[in-house]
């Protein structure tokens, strides 16, 4: 908890929460809630929900939290207002408008037109089935606000929680307990005052339903400070702001190499830094949410090695002196980030992990592959630059800016240097997934696509350290080798997940 | 027998690599002098990882695996590729032991004083070397002591001298190549001794036939000792489909030895026999029934009850016909059984519980029996008291996937990763270095030769400050004498 503490208060320190509004039903904000398998804060159920059925975080100036109770409180509203959003232009002009409400989707007449549009243009059929989802969860969220804990564990351990259609329905069967009827009690509290549209009664039922979900809190044995730590990570969104100072850290950077000077560098840096105590600020956060490791994923993977990439040039341009190379890590670090947030390839919801992840060598086997990846990285960054300087008439260039770059045996000799650090962590990282296959299953190398290409990428770099040590490569060829490496290291972190199948499909 | 006959193979085989590498290290050394050294050429190495990354690019895109496996990577040829590489490896090491021996040690400088100048060192070590000029006029002797100081080992004579340090991070590249070819020596080793066969078991069944596979087809063997799958438990996350556990609970009966329960989980073995058990699959729906037709798949939920305690029974699952034992070995935990009070699961210590598969259908607790009946309680006189069953309903079954593996050449693969590993550590990250000078005392001169672990666009800064403080005074020298002249 201590530690817990010492992170929030950095945080608050380095960025204000700008968006901490005290509004009545911020005590409610905090309330546990199962959501994709896991125990989060009623905030973050509101926000991902709204989110998937609007295609928008925030609606019409009012939270994400207060429309998902407006929602549940109004029925009718939910139904006949326009809150789906369409997937594809054809849809919208079927349903006129960027929107379309639950009545107007399940309209048996509109039903009819699509089968037919949907005959002569198959490729809607995707968009339809992603509407299709945000239909049922609004029509199912009475059901999937699972705020309430079962009151007895089967035997079969089903520790499903219920939302408050299902106890609604138990009552209606007189099968309550009751802690389960004062829950209820309080809920409908809520939901009168939502009806009515009543600020001070709303805070009271909020803060009453609030304090009860802390007791069952208590009771399920979660952590108070988990869920405010959700609430903060929700709210806050660490990865766009360490984004934000990856790009500030790359234009500072920009300017040292310009302008030849060691100010804006120094700025560069500590704004690299900052991105990189933004990125672990998240990663632990998401880590801490989820009980897990944050490294079960593609997303998760590329954070990871994102920051890896991000201190070793912050560490390597204080050694250096390489403003290019902030320059690089900044700027990739910025659209890395945006391009993860934003591409449906990549999953950005906390899961929990299927039983072949759960395992401590995930931890050391992911964690090293992805440093190495890290440094892999910024050695394809320094080759395109020794490319590019190459290019642009290498050190004795006419262009100043091409001239104030490290002469073109430093930038072989930087491109080495990340390599003799990156080729360790990828060896490291193979026997430990090797270690890792022969536990879950019994074998320590299987040739499986994953596997296969991690060998390969191994080799490609291992090519690139002997022509380098032992034949006395240098310069373009190795350049070249390297991003033949790199490519390697992207066909294995995210063609194999995309062309190829076998045992390493969850990553 | 056959683990017997494994086992002196795998010795045998050891003992001819040792054999033959002794022999070829000693007898044949300067024979096949022209062979290693050509095939430790790093071109050759080079050409060889390259052939195998095509090979493997083209093995990756062949589905499924198995067909992978079958055309490439379990081929002969890919096999013969492999070795090649191997072979490639234990010229390399070879080699470099050869050239550390004649060329790198102070000894040698000693015979040959303009060693930096040495036609094999410069062809070499000419990638990794930074030459310098500075003036000095001090002793070679200066010279070396301050680089003693900086922990080099230093050895002069005459006008010329040499430094080292850091001259274990050499083996780095030895050890990383032979790690490699232990690895595939293991993975050769391998083909022979591993021994993998596959359990298949319905939830409260029990067997001692493994299955194997072998060239496609499937063969039963008769295991010396009996697996009963007392249950197996799965689950999803709440309101997800992602699956949260698959556990198998299994008692393992061998002869003369007391049953032992055993819980085998994904990610967490169980060694037994000499084999080590890895839950790999589960079985439900149609490939349950279509894997056992026969079975009656009955599963029921039953709550057994204690006459002191009858409102808090104890909870389980079991089959027809099952019989279970209810303990963990020599631990007073039941096993797969929730509820009850310390109290009453105590004194089902060392308890069995069977359902009988024939009707009329009944039940035991440690040799009491009766009928099973739906909702019926029944009563049974067993030790420590009454206890009464009753079935709460039936559930679906499950069939279990295990998977047996024995490996002894495992322990290879281990020593060769490890072995790659400190390799990699020294050859990375000792800094090791040597340097030549040579003093020309006519022209007040200093040349130096370096050698880095690493090609380097010039000296490093330990090196610059050094020689800096030793030969500023000098080189400062004529700037001096011209101010004075002005």
């Amino acid at each position: 908890m201590m530690q817990m503490r010492w992170w929030m208060a950095l945080c608050l320190w380095l960025i204000p929460a700008w968006n901490a509004g005290a509004d009545a039903l911020e005590p409610l904000r905090t309330a546990p809630v199962q959501m994709n398998g896991m125990v989060r804060c009623l905030e973050a159920f509101a926000r991902e929900t709204v989110e998937t059925v609007t295609g928008d975080v925030e609606n019409e100036e009012k939270d994400a939290l207060r429309l998902v109770l407006e929602w549940m409180a109004r029925p009718e509203s939910r139904s006949q207002e326009a809150w789906i959003k369409t997937s594809h232009p054809a849809l919208g002009r079927l349903f006129q408008g960027k929107r379309v409400s639950l009545k107007d989707f399940r309209d048996p007449e509109k039903a009819e037109t699509l089968q037919k549009l949907i005959r002569h243009e198959p490729q809607l059929l995707r968009p339809l089935h992603e509407m299709e989802k945000r239909a049922r969860l609004l029509e199912d969220l009475p059901e999937k606000l699972a705020l309430f804990p079962p009151r007895k564990k089967s035997l079969v351990g089903s520790s499903a929680w219920q939302g408050p259609a299902n106890l609604l329905k138990r009552q209606e069967s007189d099968s309550l307990s009751p802690q389960e009827a004062e829950a209820l009690k309080r809920w409908e509290a809520l939901m009168a005052a939502i009806r009515w549209d009543k600020e001070e009664a709303l805070a009271d039922a909020a803060a009453a339903l609030a304090e009860f979900s802390r007791e069952m809190a208590e009771q399920e044995k979660i952590e108070p400070g988990r869920l405010k730590a959700d609430l903060w990570f929700t709210r806050n969104q660490p990865f766009w702001i360490s984004a934000l100072f990856c790009l500030a850290a790359s234009l500072a950077y920009l300017a040292a190499a310009l302008w030849g000077s060691r100010k804006p560098a120094w700025l560069g840096l500590a704004l690299l830094l900052i991105a990189f105590g933004w990125q672990i600020t998240g990663l632990y956060f998401r880590g801490f949410i989820g009980q897990q490791a944050p490294l079960g994923n593609l997303y998760e993977s590329v954070l990871a090695a994102l920051s890896v990439a991000l201190i070793a040039a912050a560490l390597l341009e204080i050694r250096w002196r390489f403003p290019w190379l902030g320059w690089g890590a900044g700027l990739m670090g910025f659209v890395l980030l945006v391009i993860t947030h934003n591409s449906p390839f990549f999953d950005n919801d906390i899961r929990p992990f299927v039983p072949a992840l759960q395992s401590s060598w995930l931890t050391f086997h992911v964690a090293a592959i992805m440093a190495s990846y890290g440094a892999f990285l910024l050695s394809f960054f320094v080759s395109l630059l020794y490319l590019a300087k190459e290019a642009l008439g290498g050190d004795h260039s006419h262009f100043r800016l091409v001239r104030q770059m490290p002469s073109l045996a430093y930038l072989d000799f930087f491109n080495y240097k990340i390599l003799i650090l990156g080729f360790p962590l990828l060896t490291l990282g193979i026997v430990f997934g090797a270690v890792w296959a022969a536990t879950a299953w019994g074998r320590p190398w299987g040739w499986d696509p994953k596997e296969t290409w991690s060998a390969i990428t191994w080799l490609v770099y291992a090519v690139w350290l002997h022509a380098r040590l032992m034949v006395g490569w240098k310069g373009r060829r190795t350049a070249w080798l390297s991003i033949a490496g790199f490519l390697c290291v992207l066909f294995t972190w995210f063609g194999v997940n995309l062309f190829l199948q076998g045992l390493h499909s969850y990553v | 027998m056959v683990t017997l006959i494994r086992f002196l193979v795998e010795i045998i085989v050891i003992f001819l690599l040792v054999a033959a590498s002794l022999f070829f290290s000693s007898r044949l050394f300067q024979m096949t002098q022209p062979f290693y050294r050509w095939f430790g050429r790093p071109r050759v190495g080079i050409f060889l990882m390259l052939l195998l990354v095509f090979a493997s690019v083209a093995g990756s895109f062949i589905s499924p695996v198995e067909q992978a496996q079958d055309l490439v990577f379990y081929n002969v040829w890919y096999k013969a590729l492999l070795a090649l590489v191997g072979l490639s490896l234990v010229c390399t090491i070879l080699d470099s032991l050869r050239l550390r021996r004649k060329m790198c040690s102070p000894a040698a400088l000693e015979k040959n004083p303009q060693f930096y100048e040495h036609k094999a060192v410069r062809a070499d070590h000419e990638a990794r070397t930074v030459r310098a000029t500075r003036l000095f006029g001090g002793e070679i002797n200066t010279l070396l002591q301050a680089f003693e100081k900086l922990g080099y080992q230093c050895v002069s004579q005459g006008p010329f001298g040499f430094a080292r340090k850091g001259e274990w991070g050499k083996w780095g590249a030895i050890f990383c190549h032979a790690g490699l070819v232990i690895i595939l020596l293991a993975g050769f080793v391998t083909e022979w001794t591993k021994d993998e066969a596959v359990l298949q078991l319905v939830e409260g069944d029990g067997t001692n036939q493994l299955v194997r596979w072998e060239n496609n087809m499937p063969e039963l063997e008769t295991a010396n000792f009996r697996v009963y799958c007392d249950d197996f438990d799965t689950g999803f996350f709440p309101h997800t489909r992602i699956p949260s556990h698959y556990i198998s609970r299994l008692t393992l009966v061998a002869e003369d030895k007391p049953p032992q329960p055993v819980q085998v989980e994904v990610n967490r073995t169980v060694q037994f026999a000499g084999w080590t058990f890895h839950q790999t699959d589960f079985l439900e729906g149609q490939r349950l029934r279509n894997a056992f037709p026969e079975h009656p798949l009955a599963r029921f939920r039953l709550a057994l009850y204690h006459q002191s305690e009858p409102d808090n029974p104890l909870l389980l699952e079991m089959s027809l016909g099952q019989e279970r034992w209810l303990h963990a070995g020599e631990s007073p935990e039941l096993t797969g059984v929730e509820g009850g009070s310390p109290k009453v699961r105590a004194k089902l210590q060392g308890a069995r519980l069977k359902l009988d598969r024939q009707a009329p259908y009944g039940w035991k607790l440690v040799g009491k029996e009766g009928l099973l009946a739906q909702g019926k309680m029944m009563q049974r006189e067993a030790p420590q008291g009454k206890w009464s069953l009753q079935v709460e309903g039936h559930v679906t079954p499950y069939g279990t996937l295990i998977t047996l593996t024995r490996n002894p050449a495992l322990v290879g693969v281990w020593l060769g990763t490890g072995l790659v590993l400190i390799g990699l550590a020294l050859a990375f990250f000792v800094r090791r270095r040597s340097f030549w000078f040579w003093l020309d005392q006519d022209q007040q001169c200093l040349h130096l030769v370096a050698r880095f672990r690493q090609p380097r666009p010039a000296l490093d800064g330990e090196t610059t400050t050094a020689l800096d403080s030793l030969c500023q005074p000098y080189e400062q020298q004529p700037t001096e004498e011209k101010e004075e002249e002005v």
